[in-house]
């Protein structure tokens, strides 16, 4: 049984078509996983299989501790998004309920290589000159 | 992604409570920027872009 619904599933891969570059998922779990990393492994599987465009890798926090910190994850279970570069989008414990459609949304962002933000807010981010960590914390809806 | 300066993380706070405490978050969503800033509720894209120019000093 998936994490997703069937009709859940379909919608999905409908709004995947929109994707237009490759996206990969990265995904950062351990060996004896918790089991908000199983399920969020499991969900990232169903999600990546539902286009051709997303590939999905998972790596061990522990044994390729190196590998997490250059990707600037420091907690687990951890999804990071790499278009043509890494762009620091990280999500951090399962994504349930609503957080699903950000995570997609995301998705499609990457995969079209355009955030969608209005000229006044690009402009704004422009003026960014310094490094700027932004955490985001939410709850299961 | 757009800006090269900008990193941003999605946090489920019910995973890590030590950020809920850490951040005196008693409600969501809670953003923090540089782990100084606090906005606290949904914000305008235009918004957010402000609240960081202002917690970087522009």
């Amino acid at each position: 049984m998936g994490l997703l619904k069937e009709k859940d599933r379909e919608k999905v891969k409908k709004v995947f078509e929109e994707i237009e570059k490759d996206v990969k998922i990265v995904m950062f779990t351990q060996e004896t996983e918790c089991q908000q990393c199983e399920m969020t492994r499991k969900l990232l599987e169903e999600i990546s299989g539902l286009s051709d465009k997303l590939s999905l890798e998972v790596h061990d926090f522990v044994s390729e501790a190196g590998l997490a910190k250059n990707y600037g994850v420091d907690k687990i279970p951890a999804i990071v998004l790499i278009g043509e570069r890494d762009y620091g989008l990280h999500f951090y414990g399962l994504p349930s309920g609503f957080e699903i459609n950000v995570l997609i949304g995301d998705i499609i962002d990457v995969g079209k290589r355009n955030p969608e933000l209005s000229k006044e807010v690009t402009a704004e981010l422009a003026k960014v000159d310094r490094p700027v960590h932004i955490q985001v914390l939410v709850s299961p809806t | 992604m757009a800006s090269d300066h900008i990193t941003a993380d999605m946090v489920e706070g019910s995973e890590f409570p030590f950020l809920v405490v850490k951040y005196n978050v008693s409600g969501v969503p809670h953003s923090v920027i540089n782990e100084k800033h606090s906005i606290v509720g949904a914000q305008s894209d235009l918004e957010f872009a402000s609240a960081i120019l202002k917690a970087i000093g522009k």
